[in-house]
């Protein structure tokens, strides 16, 4: 269907990096729904004090235990990008040094979350 | 325009930290910002322990044993107080966003209440965790 706004109301309020307030808005919602899943990893963690290994995994295959911790390193990924790009942009003001900070935050936070959700995976189905 | 003048003279720069006073607030606001660097490093530790469970059990050893170490529980003691003290300012800052608090003595209060509830999980958790 064609899009009858010009292009003026479209680019309207999205500013220079044309996201317009998404970061400050992702902010918020993984920061409540954070709190939940922090809870929830510290319950996962606290459990796994003092187990033996054959405990360990039993406990991370529990689906429940599966669902919040996927959904925490999936929620923490996007928190921690958007937390550490407002550090490096309030701290980091040449281009280049900007740049590849911003990629290599980008990179740390995607390799945290894969990394994470692929070993919380193997443990879950293949022991 | 502001851009375009030929002075050399460097551009006036606003006050930073080291001109005011320290007050809780702006402990706390420094904290909560500290606490969220230390948590994204520490992401590392919690990969790092979901990666050893998924390695295998002499890789589990080793993780346990690096971290029961005086220098590994120190870290993790520091990252529990970092994780529990961030939590707090974050729902600090979602009672903020809804315009509540910002305003004398809520403000201290909250301040006071984000240190002390941090320090108090903390030592609860570890508490209930540690001597098993």
């Amino acid at each position: 269907m064609r899009d009858f706004r010009t292009s003026t109301a479209l680019a309207r309020g999205l500013g220079a990096a044309g996201n317009g307030t998404r970061d400050f808005w992702h902010q918020r919602v993984t920061s409540v729904l954070g709190v939940l899943l922090i809870a929830g990893v510290l319950i996962v963690i606290s459990t796994s004090v003092g187990a033996d290994y054959d405990e360990v995994t039993n406990l991370l295959s529990n689906p429940l235990a599966v669902i919040v911790l996927l959904l925490a390193l999936l929620n923490f990924c996007i928190h921690m990008r958007i937390g550490m790009q407002v550090v490096i942009e309030d701290y980091v003001h040449g281009p280049v040094t900007k740049a590849l900070l911003l990629i290599a935050n980008t990179g740390f936070s995607a390799v945290i979350g894969v990394a994470g959700a692929a070993a919380v995976l193997k443990i879950a189905f293949a022991g | 325009m502001a851009g375009t003048t030929s002075s050399s003279r460097p551009r006036p720069t606003a006050p930073h930290l080291q001109v005011y006073r320290p007050t809780l607030t702006m402990t706390m606001s420094i904290a909560h910002r500290l606490t969220g660097i230390a948590v994204y490093i520490g992401t590392i530790v919690f990969v790092w322990w979901l990666i050893a469970i998924a390695a295998g059990r002499d890789a589990y050893e080793s993780f346990l044993d690096a971290l029961g170490s005086i220098p590994g529980l120190i870290v993790l003691f520091g990252l529990t107080w970092a994780v529990l003290h961030h939590a707090l300012g974050g729902i600090r800052h979602l009672i903020w966003d809804t315009g509540r608090a910002h305003t004398y003595p809520w403000r201290e209060y909250l301040a006071r209440a984000n240190l002390i509830g941090s320090l108090a999980l903390t030592a609860i958790l570890w508490a209930v965790c540690y001597p098993r």
